[in-house]
């Protein structure tokens, strides 16, 4: 057993009018991954921040190797040892791969002058300490998004901690790269770094960690070994319920067939075929970046059709703009709701009817009355927790954000509804709700294509599955037929 | 009333005033009206002042409508005051060649519409900042304005017409009186196509479903293309508008002045800014509105007007305008950090 | 066995860092081109040096607004600054009989106030900068004009030396300007201090998590800035030997437009100050050209606009083809 590294004791912080975390207990070893698991709100993020001195808790004790600490500021936390990995983008895609990595810390001749040798020299040291092989010199912002991972990593390695969090590193790595991150997470394990690892793919958790911490609403709930126990259990302890997401057997599916793609190319994706039929539900599957976004943003007239066909109730369209689109009957829920979804500083009424303004158009003017009786009727439907639905979007929580964009693609009623990674950011008891409501608009003869990187939520949902490698679909899978390694080998890109 | 009650009406007056920003400049209006009726009773009473007032503010109110529309939408255009200044000369050089009124009106607004629709392709599909596309047609404006100033310079005088003394026929554009007041003053043509401009896109960008997209985009740009809106579209027909009622302004400038002189109308695109933001306009994009702008405005024309009437010595008017500006900013920021409703 | 690799020849990252060098490269044709066909006119060594004293009086203004841009932000009070100090300096030489050299000094501490009341604003208040230097230059340029009265004029020998004097042929400004470009291209470059403000302007968000404090920071380089205007309209009083009030005017858009010509990225984050002076050197050149020309003077609004429009539009097609 070895030794502990990091630990907190009864952490407690309040927010203006929230407790985020209340009198919670966690510790790392040296040498393991421990995992930290959790619907949003549980407080794993607030617990991160505040070992990484962004936050000063207001109760309760930290201790590093035995001995208790205050942490200061950011720069105290790296000089304690700990360093973070955080979710969003710390990069500025202006400068290089070195002076990123060694932000403000760069080693300096007199004068706080930069020493550009020894920034560049320390730099490579880092990177090929890492196996990581980059030009130091190549500017950030010309990197893939997976290459950038590796420079945030390195950036927070280069401060040489002893204790390491990762926030949700794998959110924007497409899986072949996860493997990249899984062998450097290895290497670092075998070194003896503590290493705290936060995310919602449970999955990848059972593959990389240790050990299995669940916090529920701020307070600690349980750990385990990730060796004895499974996925069941951990969603179990996260909504304090068993889940049961099966698979709906034996749908009728009528023939008529609502959408079809023929040699579809885009500037991601080249010849691309697929059909949905009329009260189905199909799924994109793949790796992220293997183009299935960019395949619905084509569909929907966001970005721009090189080549190919789109029908719909088997006549051909040219889809030219997100209008046009609408105007066939298609509706899109993009992947990031908050940003790409919402108007925040805008009332729930005006975000609701923000993609069906053409709807409430009154001669010059438009139908104040009615905006606000549909909005209210949303409200009521959906169960939008609320006073008035002239309330800002910004000041509901992230559950009912998602429904003011749900209601908002209600409104709009499409027939054929692409659905970007239904339940990205989504906690777990959220998740059965939009399940439900995606098969109800099935049952009733509605059209859904989902694009997802949650297998179990592509098995459990789909009537058909695309497998999409690279650009191009691999392979077309029945519902029924399905199993997570066929998915994931051709999502892979082996085809035979 | 107790302290509870106090507090509720406090926060119930707060609320109006950030749902309705218009209520800034309107209210430091009638706060200024009220003083300087009290002090210069006379003077700034008298048709003659308040009807100047109006004309002072009718070219600059439509820079500002025009301002307003981009700026809401997320963008700027700095190029207003130099594209008024084209037109004053443009229109004037047309006159003297002896193109009639209504076909020099048409060419100059046409002209200007043009350069606003360039702009705008620019800023919308090129991809070019609007502050650095609008900067470049500024100098591309100012630039042509000079030189057509000294053709007509060079022109002469033609069938007595000459570019600094343009005839009635096209004067009484901007010099019509419409409305005779005893004692002087009088409402004239400009005033009347400052208010029904002013009306009618006050009326669209509230209440038109088109212009009220606006407020989308510039709150949320890739959202609002996400919900169907044709922000490129939206956005060129921004710039299209601001520059064509630049050019209008700019004729009727000339009309009014009967004479084609350079230098009317520049620096006016930043009066506009700091007029918009006053009026509650929010730089940054997506809230304010063209009434509150115009009133913003109007205050600045009745704060000139009134520190004139006072004979404060002319250099002290800008430090004047700044701080005020400065104060309206600075109440503006702690208002917006109020969460209230939208 | 690397875990990550990627070493690709980079196109964009080749083209990025090689504006400098494509900048010169125009430049540097642009003289011989000239030369060739005009060569009394045009290519002399006075009229090489003209070229770069034309742009002498306005350089600190460009560097400064070079800093606040790459910062993210901007600085519309910096004639109004340069406007103020001359009027100062003037106003304490000729009405209060100080020395030049006390006047100066006294101006410059007086421009770090100016300066620091603009960052104070932006930074504590959150007043959007745009706008607050829109206003706090109304107000500076108000105190300018109302201590200026008509301007004034005959300095002290000693003053208008200073602006006046000739070393090998080029007037002194010339080189204060290329003293200034220096130091501040050095600074930017490799000083860590000053090499945050990419930082800052790349990716506020990061910047702040990876404790950088901002506020400070954006303090500063409003100080810096509003010292480096002052600077700039105390050097052109000693050459002209004479301060006015309008001697500022519009001179932050020249800066922001030979900003981005250079290359300096009107988002933040991106440029340099060396390759924003180099912008400024070619608008200066375009200029002398026409006037060597004998072209029509007010060509050189229409062309210099359609250049910044060139310069960005290729900016973005480049970054675009690249990728």
């Amino acid at each position: 057993m070895s030794v502990i590294s990091l630990s907190v004791h009864g952490i407690v912080k309040h927010f203006p009018g929230v407790t985020a975390l209340k009198g919670v207990d966690f510790d790392v070893r040296a040498g393991e991954v421990h995992a930290l698991c959790g619907e949003n709100g549980a407080g794993k993020s607030t617990l991160m921040h505040i070992l990484a001195g962004v936050y000063k808790q207001d109760e309760g004790k930290i201790f590093l190797n035995g001995k208790e600490i205050s942490i200061s500021n950011q720069k105290h936390a790296n000089d304690l040892g700990i360093a973070i990995v955080y979710q969003d983008r710390s990069l500025v895609d202006g400068m290089n791969v070195a002076e990123n990595i060694m932000a403000a810390r760069q080693p300096t001749k007199r004068l706080s002058i930069i020493d550009k040798k020894r920034l560049y020299k320390e730099t490579s040291e880092i990177l090929s300490r890492l196996k990581i092989d980059i030009d130091p010199r190549s500017m950030v912002g010309t990197l893939s998004p997976a290459m950038q991972q590796m420079v945030e990593i390195a950036k927070a390695l280069s401060v040489k901690p002893n204790v390491l969090i990762l926030d949700e590193p794998t959110a924007t790595i497409s899986e072949k790269e996860v493997g990249a991150l899984f062998n450097l997470i290895d290497m670092l394990k075998k070194e003896g770094m503590a290493i705290i690892y936060i995310s919602h793919r449970l999955a990848e958790i059972f593959k990389i960690a240790d050990r299995v911490t669940v916090f529920k609403d701020g307070k600690y709930v349980e750990t385990a070994d990730t060796m004895r126990v499974n996925s069941d259990w951990l969603v179990s302890r996260m909504v304090g319920r068993e889940l049961m997401f099966s698979r709906i057997k034996d749908r009728k599916i009528s023939d008529e067939v609502v959408l079809e793609c023929k040699n579809l190319t885009g500037e991601r994706f080249t010849d691309v075929n697929f059909k949905l039929k009329k009260g189905e539900i199909i799924s994109l599957a793949g790796l992220v970046g293997a183009g299935r976004t960019e395949i619905c943003r084509a569909v929907f007239g966001v970005d721009r059709i090189i080549s190919g066909d789109v029908f719909v109730q088997g006549k051909k369209v040219q889809i030219k703009s997100v209008a046009d689109a609408i105007d066939n009957g298609i509706g899109y829920l993009p992947e990031d709701r908050k940003e790409q979804g919402l108007f925040l500083e805008m009332s729930i009424e005006k975000n609701i009817i923000s993609a069906s303004i053409k709807k409430f158009i009154r001669g010059l003017g438009m139908n104040e009355r009615k905006m606000l009786d549909v909005s209210e009727d949303f409200k009521r439907k959906l169960n939008i927790v609320t006073p008035s639905v002239l309330q800002k979007v910004v000041n509901l929580s992230g559950g009912n954000q998602q429904k003011v964009v749900i209601a908002k693609w209600l409104l709009v009623a499409p027939d054929i509804i692409l659905v970007d990674e239904p339940t990205r950011g989504i906690d777990v008891g959220a998740k059965a709700e939009i399940y439900t409501l995606l098969r109800e608009l099935a049952n009733k003869g509605k059209s859904v294509i989902i694009v997802s990187s949650e297998l179990p939520e592509v098995l459990s949902l789909s009537d058909r599955i695309y497998v999409i490698y690279s650009g191009k679909v691999l392979a077309e899978i029945d519902g029924s037929e399905a199993t997570e390694e066929m998915i994931i080998k051709y999502a892979s890109g082996i085809n035979n | 009333m107790n302290t509870k009650m106090k507090n509720l009406m406090l926060s119930n007056i707060l609320n109006f005033i950030s749902l309705r920003r218009w209520t800034l400049p309107l209210g430091l209006i009638v706060l200024y009206f009220i003083t300087f009726a009290f002090i210069f009773p006379d003077v700034f009473l008298s048709a003659y002042n308040l009807t100047s007032m109006l004309l002072e503010f009718s070219v600059p109110a439509l820079l500002t409508v025009g301002m307003t529309i981009n700026l809401i939408g997320g963008e700027i255009d700095l190029s207003l005051g130099y594209a008024t200044m084209f037109s004053v000369v443009f229109s004037a050089y047309l006159i003297v060649l002896g193109v009639p009124t209504i076909f020099a009106l048409l060419i100059t607004v046409i002209f200007t519409l043009i350069v606003g629709y360039i702009v705008g392709i620019l800023v919308s599909r090129v991809g070019v900042n609007s502050f650095i596309a609008t900067l470049g047609s500024g100098m591309m404006f100012f630039g042509l304005g000079l030189m057509i100033a000294e053709s007509g310079r060079t022109l002469g005088t033609i069938n007595g017409i000459d570019i600094q003394h343009l005839p009635n026929s096209f004067s009484i554009i901007g010099q019509l009186k419409l409305i005779k007041f005893e004692g002087g003053g009088a409402i004239t043509l400009p005033i009347i196509y400052a208010l029904i401009l002013i009306i009618i896109f006050s009326y669209l960008m509230s209440n038109n479903s088109t212009f009220r997209k606006y407020y989308y985009i510039g709150i949320n740009k890739k959202a609002a293309i996400l919900s169907g809106i044709n922000v490129k579209r939206m956005k060129t027909i921004g710039f299209v508008i601001s520059a064509s009622l630049a050019g209008f302004s700019g004729v009727i400038l000339c009309a009014r002045m009967a004479s084609g002189a350079v230098g009317l109308g520049v620096g006016m695109e930043m009066n506009a800014v700091t007029a918009a933001v006053i009026g509650g306009v929010s730089i940054k994009g997506g809230s304010g509105s063209v009434l509150g702008a115009v009133l913003g405005t109007l205050f600045i024309i009745c704060l000139n007007n009134g520190l004139r009437i006072g004979e404060v010595p002319s250099e002290m008017y800008k430090v004047i305008q700044g701080c005020v500006l400065l104060i309206a900013l600075i109440i503006d920021a702690s208002f917006s950090r109020r969460k209230v409703v939208g | 066995m690397n875990i990550a690799s990627d070493r690709r020849f980079n196109l964009r990252s080749f083209l990025a860092t090689r504006r400098s060098l494509a900048l010169l490269v125009l430049i540097v044709g642009f003289f011989i081109v000239f030369s060739l066909l005009f060569p009394s006119t045009f290519g002399t060594y006075d009229n090489f040096s003209l070229i770069l004293l034309n742009m002498s009086a306005e350089a600190p203004v460009l560097m400064a607004m070079a800093i606040i841009l790459i910062s993210g932000e901007i600085d519309l009070s910096l004639g109004a600054q340069m406007v103020l100090g001359g009027i100062l300096c003037g106003r304490f030489m000729n009405v209060s009989g100080f020395s030049p050299l006390l006047s100066i000094i006294i101006v410059l501490l007086i421009s770090l106030l100016t300066g620091f009341i603009n960052g104070v604003i932006i930074s504590k208040l959150k007043v959007t900068a745009f706008i607050t230097t829109l206003s706090t230059g109304m107000i500076f340029l108000g105190i300018a004009v109302m201590l200026a009265g008509t301007g004034w004029t005959n300095f002290p020998l000693d003053f208008t030396a200073m602006g006046q004097a000739k070393l090998l042929g080029i007037q002194m400004p010339v080189f204060y300007m290329l003293i200034v470009v220096f130091i501040m291209s050095f600074l930017m470059a490799k000083s860590r201090f000053f090499r945050q403000y990419y930082y800052i302007g790349g990716n506020t968000k990061a910047a702040n998590l990876s404790g950088i404090d901002i506020d400070k920071m954006k303090i500063i380089s409003f100080v810096i800035a509003g010292f480096l205007a002052t600077l700039a309209g105390i050097i052109t009083a000693a050459r002209y030997n004479v301060t006015l009030p309008n001697i500022g005017t519009g001179v932050e858009l020249r800066a922001v437009t030979a900003a981005v010509i250079g290359g300096v990225s009107f988002t933040g984050g991106k440029g340099n100050v060396q390759d924003a002076a180099l912008g400024a050197v070619f608008i200066s050149c375009l200029n002398n050209v026409l006037a060597v020309l004998k072209v029509n003077q007010n060509y050189q609004f229409c062309i210099t606009g359609i250049v910044l429009i060139l310069a960005i539009v290729l900016d973005i097609k480049i970054t675009k083809k690249a990728e």
